[in-house]
């Protein structure tokens, strides 16, 4: 998305690329709670027609963006749920099995992201996955909710590189 | 670096926490559900903060941490869910992976099923996704090696059948050797036997021959001298010992015994050895006379039986003749 198209989220252009992603990812969680397929095109889809709207005039500025955009979403899933509620259902009665990588595909993607990460982030990562470790807060000095959060962080990268991988 | 993996009971929630899992597992209302959607959409720390208890979640429910009403929250929010699913098989793939990792470097040959399984514990809560990396393990290689065992097995079967089948074959033929065997003992024994029997027969023949050789026996019968045929003849071979002459009776008179005057014709008379046994028949007497071989040249023969009486009287009774010929 160009910067250009992200100014209604904030004036300067990193803190709007910041927003952009933050609105993004809200986007997704709102669609994905609610079961619905293709949540990053729906999530384009609204960012497209807030973009229309302030391309047709609309006057968000009294109202935060993000709020005007969860307003969007809510008609989005609205047809969404008109326009495939018969193919949902349909793609529940014909629904294939998922069609599974093989395991050394997965494990050798798996495998070299976990070798990207830093070696302190790694042993985080073994230590809350595998052990549920209480004492990474008291040996990190911080709260249960503040090595959760690094935790999902460093969980985010390795998805993206797990993502990146599996296209190669 | 090596960590005990310990059951740890789920802690308490502050209410903000227990705010998003609700929200979380579905189970708030329209309205509470849509207070906690502006508040991330307008909060992105909030929204950061949701998805990182969501993460804890997530792990405990593979872990198998969660209580009953949680966990069914879980399968029926996430698992349902192609957006949200992916979550719970990314954390599923990571600890599988982690804990192969693990495991691997203290055994350095563990197996991929020890591997399998070690996932399965800390994941025994979840039936689908949560075991997607043992799951695949075992869709991946389960049928093959099923169909491996099977025919492993069938091979191992027809092959014990088989060698059953050999050994009761070889049962049979040493049973068949055994009885063969026997039976050619047996037959050898009695081959034995009548060989000896044979021998004995033979020797048995042999003495019969020789005493046949030994013996020149004539059967005659009386008024041989008056008859009109010609005399009997008696051989006798340079072997003979002996002379037996048997003598047919025809006379019913009834004797105390027999005296025999044997006459060379034109010659000497010769003399009894022995006194003449008496044999009867059914259809008379014979008169059982044996002579030395060495009394006879070739020649005709007269001899007169007599019987003798009670008081010692002698009596005539008939005559007989013979020829002799000495070789």
């Amino acid at each position: 998305m160009m910067s250009s198209d992200n100014d209604w989220l904030d004036p300067d252009p990193v803190r709007a690329e910041e927003k952009y992603h933050e609105l993004r990812r809200a986007l997704i969680e709102y669609f994905g709670r609610r079961r619905c397929r293709d949540v990053e095109d729906l999530a384009a889809e609204v960012f497209s027609r807030v973009i229309e709207q302030i391309r047709r005039g609309t006057r968000i500025e009294k109202e935060d963006p993000r709020m005007f955009a969860y307003g969007v979403a809510k008609n989005v899933y609205r047809e969404y749920v008109r326009k495939n509620i018969r193919s949902e259902k349909l793609l529940q009665e014909i629904a294939s099995p998922p069609i599974i990588p093989a395991p050394n595909d997965l494990d050798a993607c798996l495998k070299e992201c976990l070798e990207s990460l830093d070696p302190k982030e790694r042993e985080m990562i073994e230590r809350w996955f595998l052990d549920a470790d209480d004492r990474l807060e008291k040996d990190l000095g911080i709260s249960r909710n503040g090595v959760r959060i690094r935790i999902h962080r460093i969980k985010k990268k390795l998805e993206v590189c797990y993502d990146d991988c599996k296209k190669r | 670096m090596h960590y005990e993996t310990e059951q740890l009971a789920v802690r308490q929630r502050t209410d903000r926490e227990r705010l998003i899992v609700r929200y979380l597992l579905g189970e708030m209302t329209d309205e509470e559900r849509a207070r906690v959607e502006e508040r991330f959409f307008l909060d992105p720390d909030y929204l950061e903060e949701l998805h990182a208890l969501e993460e804890e979640l997530i792990r405990d429910y593979l872990q198998g941490r969660l209580s009953d009403r949680e966990r069914k929250g879980i399968e029926v929010v996430y698992l349902d869910s192609p957006h949200l699913s992916r979550r719970v098989e990314f954390s599923s793939s990571l600890i599988g992976h982690l804990s192969r990792e693990r495991i691997a470097p203290r055994e350095n040959r563990l197996s991929l099923w020890q591997s399998l399984l070690a996932s399965v514990r800390l994941q025994k809560p979840a039936v689908r996704i949560s075991l997607a990396a043992a799951s695949i393990i075992l869709l991946v290689a389960a049928p093959a090696l099923l169909v491996q065992t099977v025919r492993l097995s069938n091979t191992l079967d027809r092959a014990q059948s088989e060698r059953a089948a050999l050994k009761e074959n070889e049962q049979e033929l040493q049973r068949q050797l055994d009885e063969r065997r026997l039976r050619a003992d047996r037959l050898r024994e009695q081959l034995e036997r009548e060989e000896r029997e044979r021998g004995l027969l033979e020797d048995e023949l042999v003495r019969l021959k020789q005493r046949q050789s030994i013996i020149a026996s004539l059967v005659i019968s009386g008024g041989s001298v008056r008859g009109a045929g010609a005399p009997k003849k008696l051989v006798i071979q340079p072997e003979a010992k002996l002379v037996r002459l048997e003598l047919i009776v025809t006379s019913l008179v009834e004797y105390a015994s027999y005296a025999v005057h044997l006459k060379m014709v034109g010659g000497d008379y010769i003399p009894a050895q022995s006194a003449p046994r008496v044999k009867r028949t059914a259809s008379g007497k014979i008169v059982i006379l044996s002579l030395a071989a060495d009394l006879f040249a070739t020649a005709d023969y007269t001899l007169t039986l007599a019987g003798v009486g009670a008081s010692g009287a002698k009596e005539n009774v008939e005559d007989y003749s013979f020829s002799v010929v000495k070789r």
